[in-house]
């Protein structure tokens, strides 16, 4: 029973009870209530109950986090490696005489490479198809009779 | 008739005495002590009771409605966090609990045994007139009069609290406090608590 001031300095005024009524609360009639031994135990046995389960350990499972994300940033980063280099080896390749890629080293890329000539001159190793560091008439000639010996052969 | 506001119960709390507060105890609690559970379950027990009491008036509900309310409150855990005073968290569950309690047992016709302990009861036996003319003012009053009193001057609840346990407005629990003042400063029977 709490009789000690229970008119605390921040109750506004007019809230305040007088100690005599105070301490009258404080003996008011009471009711005896027995409580029966059984009454307790079987709350607390059913918080023994409830609390020895929630106690119980359980697979620290936050902790792998950390782990699963270096893994999975593992994985993602060998399958962009993969796609990156698996898509170069995917490309097409083309033999360095067949300008026109379209699979075959015949008179038409000879045709390809005078045309170009004619625009003007033209450099890069893709055109110095005989590698001696100037792409010109001799080139064409190479591949014409690349394409010529290619024809004579015949398909395999 | 006046109603006893005020309960005696068996087995006092000094006998479970814990050093450790509500917070620390919560806590404990949490990490699966049963001992603290106990320990708090000592502490307000009789709190509990007695509020359960006034609002049912009869013995065992108010013991069913105390047990209710601490399972209630132990489902809560683990991860139970306590924002106010404990008194504040359990307040709303007793009172409910006790109207349900209440509306099941008005099914029920009082019978004579009954009326005649009723009448009876320790509080037409008050030595002291005075503190008898209070308990039956304080029957008279209307519930929520009545309820802001005892819990400020019997469960020692600050205004804030009151509000907050009665998910009532501060405004409203202030005027209700005033009025309930006043209403005991005007009877006949309580103006002598207000004369110097």
């Amino acid at each position: 029973m709490q009789t000690a001031n229970h008119n605390d300095g921040h109750d506004d005024e007019g809230l305040q009870a007088p100690q005599k009524l105070v301490a009258a609360f404080s003996q008011l009639p009471r009711e005896r209530i027995f409580i029966p031994r059984t009454v307790d135990e079987a709350v607390l046995r059913e918080a023994r109950r409830k609390l020895a389960k929630s106690e119980s350990p359980k697979f620290p499972w936050r902790r792998l986090i950390p782990h699963f994300a270096m893994a999975a940033a593992l994985v993602a980063l060998l399958a962009y490696g993969f796609i990156r280099n698996g898509s170069r080896s995917l490309a097409p390749v083309f033999a360095r005489e067949d300008l026109n890629h379209d699979g075959r080293v015949d008179i038409l890329d000879a045709f390809a490479l005078a045309r170009q000539l004619k625009a003007g001159p033209v450099s890069g190793p893709g055109r110095d198809i005989n590698g001696d560091g100037v792409g010109d008439e001799r080139d064409v000639e190479t591949i014409a009779a690349q394409a010529v010996r290619l024809e004579k052969r015949g398909p395999s | 008739m006046a109603q006893s506001f005020l309960v005696d119960t068996s087995e006092p709390a000094k006998d479970h005495f814990d050093a450790r507060n509500d917070l620390e105890l919560i806590a404990a609690i949490n990490n699966g002590d049963a001992a603290a559970f106990e320990a708090l379950y000592f502490r307000h027990r009789d709190w509990v009771v007695g509020l359960a009491h006034r609002f049912t008036g009869d013995s065992d509900s108010a013991l069913d409605v105390m047990q209710e309310t601490f399972l209630y409150f132990l489902r809560k855990f683990p991860g139970f966090r306590l924002t106010a005073s404990l008194k504040t968290f359990l307040y709303p569950a007793v009172r409910n609990l006790s109207i349900a309690a209440r509306n099941k047992a008005s099914r029920y016709q009082a019978t004579a045994t009954e009326l005649e302990r009723i009448e009876h009861t320790p509080a037409s036996e008050a030595v002291e007139t005075g503190i008898g003319d209070l308990a039956v003012v304080l029957a008279g009053l209307s519930e929520d009069h009545r309820e802001v009193l005892l819990l400020r001057f019997v469960d020692g609840l600050s205004l804030a609290e009151i509000a907050q346990a009665a998910e009532t407005p501060l405004g409203t629990v202030k005027s209700r406090l005033h009025n309930a003042l006043e209403l005991l400063r005007r009877d006949e029977r309580t103006k002598e608590f207000f004369e110097r």
